[in-house]
């Protein structure tokens, strides 16, 4: 039989009638250490809430900005800004005829990133036509165009308001360009982070329809390392 | 107050992480791939759709998303599903304290599945067929560089897919990009003894269909009782009687025609990259039961009932880690059946196998309309949606 003096009520009722409780220090320090632990548990609680809180800022668009070593919008300006000052600089393409009239063929994309390069060759098209040295003829249109004519002529539109046929201009030249990218990634090994190396290459040209001569051509290159850590949460 | 022994508290905690820790996928995934080999592939989307999985089967619910998207001929949505499962298996490139230190005292349940290099490399398949059925042939090219740099990361596991390495080299020939498929044609050749297309001159029209067969064969548990309170298990396929289905290609006056194929039964190729990992599976298994030996030997110390009962609640949480793609088919065929331009049909006749049904006969009618030099694109998956 358990002897009466080793139970656990028998423990709890010692410690409260201990002197250093009843003179009112252990409850005094006990408050104290309560009181820590409240400061310390809401400094916690509001330092989690704040860091864990949405939030949202307003980015520079020409500002750098990489969060990896993936396509970005950064890259995208770099390339727009290069191959618009060259070919705004070109004498090549100015001195064969004013204001050329240029028609977009698009930009390959030869990259393992599923990548919408119809952004990169209209922003070029907009700083073009913006400089008023080049004439672009919208070729996504042309469906809608024909239609819209057919349309007009089909007996919905009065004559005099009708577009006239055979008006439309005539391209001088071809706008096109290829994106590629050489991706390495560093060899499984032991380490504390794992490397990844992405090479892009913007080729761009301007062909001349009528002898198919390339007239002007330039690229652009990028290269980028990005690390992350292997171990995490 | 009152507290518990250390013991009985420590036994709590094991029992409420043996709870916890339910080694089994996720109920609405079963319940979905249940509705699809079922060919409810309506009702499969549905329940996948309103699916909440936990963060270790998010995975398999993108994947099976994606792969009953395509049957039902939703090719955007599966895109979209698997770009997600790309996105997570590159955020999951890492190893997880959180997930090792669970996994350590339970089983390899507790980490977040992140897919069999086999499964990788079949997101970038599908992803492949969904571009080039939506007509997008530069995105198929993309998914085929992501699949060409897995081919050359784990060669010796995936080289005998000659599904995916055909489909490689047709996607980079459909985009233009005729080097790119040169290369890819020219390897094959080595490697399977295959012709190599004529992608040089004039194209004829062709139709080009691709047969998905069956369901893969899961992940099975193999266990060992090396003594009473020592276990260990271990996930494997099992053997399988690799059956080449037959397929017969007939013109409109039943007539059959010539094709180029390429097929490849995916369950071999799971099962060399399962034996790949195999010396990481008995690593950790190692670890684990060292783990757990000093938890019990901790435990019996202060209690050899607790103790005895903790090392039977260590051995029962030791499970093989069974998760896998269930949804994939059994067999991938790719043919390539030159026509003249046109408006004509034709019929499909496959012979399959499978261990589940025995031999299967299926039967198609394409009505096909091409332009000359024309390609077109279509997806049969037998046994569930008609497509």
């Amino acid at each position: 039989m358990k002897s009466p003096d080793s139970s656990p009520t028998k423990k709890t009722m010692d410690i409260m009638a201990s002197p250093a409780l009843s003179s009112g220090r252990f409850s005094s320090q006990w408050r104290g250490i309560r009181k820590a632990i409240l400061i310390a548990g809401t400094a916690s609680a509001v330092a989690l809430t704040s860091g864990c809180a949405a939030t949202t800022r307003t980015l520079d668009p020409d500002s750098e900005q990489h969060y990896d070593a993936s396509y970005d919008f950064s890259d995208k300006k770099q390339i727009v800004q290069v191959l618009t000052d060259s070919l705004l600089g070109s004498p090549k393409v100015l001195t064969e005829s004013a204001k050329p009239v240029v028609i977009v063929y698009g930009v390959d994309n030869e990259t393992s990133e599923h990548i919408n390069t119809g952004g990169i060759t209209d922003d070029i098209r907009l700083a073009l036509i913006k400089s008023g040295e080049y004439r672009f003829l919208n070729r996504k249109q042309r469906t809608n165009v024909l239609d819209e004519v057919d349309y007009q002529y089909a007996g919905y539109v009065p004559p005099e308001q009708r577009v006239v046929e055979g008006r439309q201009l005539g391209a001088d030249y071809i706008l096109s360009g290829t994106l590629r990218s050489i991706e390495k990634k560093q060899a499984r090994q032991w380490r504390l982070n794992k490397k990844e190396l992405v090479y892009y290459s913007m080729n761009m040209e301007m062909t001349d329809l009528q002898s198919g001569e390339i007239i002007w051509a330039d690229n652009v290159e990028i290269a980028r390392e990005a690390s992350r850590p292997i171990i995490g949460w | 107050m009152y507290r518990l022994p250390k013991t009985v508290r420590a036994l709590f905690w094991l029992a409420l992480l043996l709870t916890l820790q339910a080694c089994a996928t996720s109920t609405s995934l079963q319940v979905a791939r249940e509705q699809f080999r079922h060919g409810s592939t309506a009702d499969a989307l549905q329940t996948l759709s309103e699916a909440s999985v936990s963060r270790r089967d998010q995975l398999l619910l993108y994947l099976d998303r994606g792969m009953v998207a395509q049957a039902a001929g939703q090719y955007t949505d599966s895109v979209v599903a698997f770009e997600r499962a790309i996105t997570l298996i590159d955020e999951l490139d890492y190893v997880s304290v959180r997930d090792q230190t669970s996994a350590l005292i339970t089983n390899d349940w507790a980490t977040r599945y992140s897919g069999e290099y086999s499964e990788r490399l079949w997101i970038h398949t599908f992803q492949m067929i969904n571009f080039l059925l939506l007509g997008l042939p530069e995105g198929a090219a993309v998914e085929a560089r992501r699949a060409a740099a897995l081919f050359e990361e784990q060669g010796d596991l995936l080289d005998q897919d000659q599904f995916t390495r055909s489909l490689i080299g047709l996607s980079f020939e459909s985009a233009g990009q005729t080097d790119s498929a040169q290369v890819e044609y020219r390897r094959l050749a080595e490697d399977f003894d295959d012709p190599v297309p004529s992608i040089t001159g004039t194209r004829e029209s062709e139709l080009i269909v691709f047969v998905a067969s069956g369901f893969i064969s899961p992940k099975l548990p193999g266990d060992l009782f090396v003594d009473y309170d020592v276990r260990i298990s271990w996930p494997y396929y099992a053997q399988y009687a690799a059956v080449r289905p037959n397929i017969t290609v007939l013109s409109q006056g039943q007539e059959p025609l010539e094709t180029l194929r390429a097929d490849t039964t995916l369950v071999s190729i799971s099962q060399k990259a399962l034996e790949n990992r195999g010396k990481n599976i008995a690593a950790r298994q190692a670890l684990r039961l060292a783990a757990k030996h000093n938890i019990a030997n901790a435990l019996e110390k202060e209690d050899a009932v607790a103790g005895g009962i903790a090392r039977l609640l260590l051995a029962v949480m030791e499970q093989a880690d069974t998760r896998s793609w269930e949804t994939l088919p059994a067999n991938m065929l790719l043919l390539r059946i030159p026509l003249p331009a046109g408006e004509q049909t034709i019929t499909l006749r496959l012979n399959d196998y499978t261990q589940e049904a025995g031999s299967i006969d299926y039967q198609r009618t394409l009505d096909v309309s091409l332009k000359p030099g024309e390609r077109q694109f279509r997806l049969i998956r037998t046994g569930v949606n008609i497509n």
